[in-house]
C-alpha cells in the first residue's frame, strides 16, 4: 500500500469512532406510549419525527412502541417492553452498500432490511440471546427475547 | 387399549399429512408489504397475491409479533412526475398520479417528501437548469397547499443532467421531464 494511502487509513480509522459517535442514522415514524433513547450518558424521551444515533439504545415501556426508518429504507419496530441497541449502522448511498448491526436484549423487535441488504444479504445482522422466538414472515425478520431471568445470555 | 392407540396414531398421521407441521417452519418469500416472489419471475401473467390468511395451515408464529407490526414504519415511496415540454405543468396522468401521492404524505404519521426536478435535453443547460427547478417548486407548492408542512419538503434540481432515458443532446422526450419524488 501507498505509504500516503496507509496514513490517510490509519488516520481515518482512529478518527472513526469519534465521528461515529453523532451521526443520525434514522427518523422515528411511528411512537406510541412511553419510549427513551439511550445516547451516552442521557436519556431523551423519543418524538416522532426526531432522529436516532448510532450506538443509541432503545427502551420502551410495557405500552411503548417505536417504529424507525433507516437513509437506506430498512425499517425496524420495537414492541412494548423492549430494550435494544443499534450498535453499528453504516450506508454509502452512492454505492448502496453498508451494514446494519441490531442488538436485541429484550421484547419484540422486527426489521425488514432496505438498499444495505440489496447486494449483501448479510449486511443486516440482528443479535439475540440463544433463548428466544425468531419468525421469518415475507421480508420481515422477527425476533422475541423473553429476558426477564436473564438466564441463556450469549 | 390397543383401539385407543390405533385412534391416536392414526390422528397423528393426520396431522402430518396435512402438512401443517412443515408450514409453520417454511419460509414465504412473499413480504406483507411489497410481494417478491421467487416464483414471479417466470410467471408471464399478472401475479394475484391473496391477502386472506393460508386456507390450509394457521401461521401460529406470526400472532405474536402482532403488536410490534403496528410500530413499523410504511415503506418509502418512490414516483415519478411528468411533465408538459416546457412547462411546469403535470401532464393529466401526473395530475392524477399526483393526487394520490399527496393523499398517501397526508396520511403518514411525521412525513417528509423530497422532490428533485428535470427536464429533457431540448433547450439550453441555463434554462433546462432553472425549468428543473420551477418544476420542483410546482411540487413542492401543491403539497403546502394542501397541508404538508414547508419545513418537511426538500427541493433539489439537476436540469438535464440525469436524464431517465439517455437521448443525447437537444431530444424532447417526456420520460426526462419529471420530479422524483420520495416519500419517507
Amino acid at each position: 500500500m501507498h505509504p500516503a494511502r496507509k496514513l490517510c487509513l490509519s488516520l481515518a480509522m482512529i478518527l472513526a469512532p469519534a465521528f461515529a459517535m453523532a451521526e443520525p442514522i434514522a427518523t422515528i415514524k411511528k411512537l406510541s406510549g412511553d419510549v427513551s433513547i439511550i445516547r451516552g450518558a442521557d436519556t431523551l424521551p423519543a418524538s416522532l419525527g426526531a432522529r436516532v444515533h448510532q450506538h443509541d439504545r432503545i427502551s420502551t415501556s410495557a405500552q411503548g412502541r417505536i417504529g424507525l426508518l433507516f437513509d437506506d429504507d430498512s425499517r425496524l419496530a420495537a414492541g412494548p417492553g423492549s430494550s435494544l441497541s443499534l450498535s453499528n449502522y453504516s450506508y454509502d448511498r452512492h454505492t448502496r452498500t453498508g451494514a446494519i448491526d441490531v442488538q436485541v436484549d429484550e421484547g419484540t423487535v422486527s426489521v425488514i432490511a432496505g438498499r444495505v441488504a440489496e447486494h449483501n444479504p448479510d449486511a443486516l445482522n440482528v443479535s439475540y440471546p440463544a433463548a428466544s422466538a425468531v419468525a421469518i414472515r415475507g421480508n420481515t425478520f422477527s425476533v422475541k427475547v423473553d429476558n426477564s431471568k436473564k438466564e441463556g445470555n450469549d | 387399549m390397543i383401539r385407543a392407540a390405533a385412534t391416536l396414531s392414526s390422528v397423528l398421521l393426520l396431522l402430518g399429512i396435512s402438512g401443517c407441521s412443515v408450514y409453520s417452519g417454511a419460509v414465504n418469500t412473499f413480504g406483507p408489504d411489497k410481494p417478491v416472489s421467487d416464483l414471479a419471475v417466470n410467471t408471464d401473467g399478472e401475479l394475484m397475491l391473496s391477502k386472506e390468511p393460508p386456507p390450509f395451515c394457521p401461521a401460529p408464529v406470526a400472532d405474536s409479533f402482532e403488536e410490534v407490526d403496528q410500530a413499523m414504519p410504511a415503506a418509502p415511496i418512490y414516483k415519478q412526475l411528468y411533465f408538459i415540454f416546457d412547462s411546469d405543468e403535470l401532464t393529466e396522468q401526473s395530475r392524477r398520479d399526483a393526487e394520490a401521492i399527496y393523499q398517501a404524505v397526508l396520511e403518514r404519521d411525521a412525513p417528509e417528501v423530497l422532490v428533485t426536478g428535470h427536464t429533457d435535453t431540448s433547450g439550453s443547460v441555463k434554462l433546462n437548469d432553472a425549468l428543473s427547478k420551477r418544476r420542483a417548486e410546482a411540487v413542492r407548492e401543491d403539497l403546502i397547499e394542501i397541508g404538508v408542512k414547508p419545513d418537511t419538503i426538500r427541493t433539489f434540481h439537476k436540469g438535464e443532467s440525469e436524464p431517465l432515458i439517455d437521448t443525447g443532446d437537444g431530444v424532447k422526450e417526456l420520460r426526462n421531464r419529471r420530479v422524483e419524488i420520495n416519500v419517507r
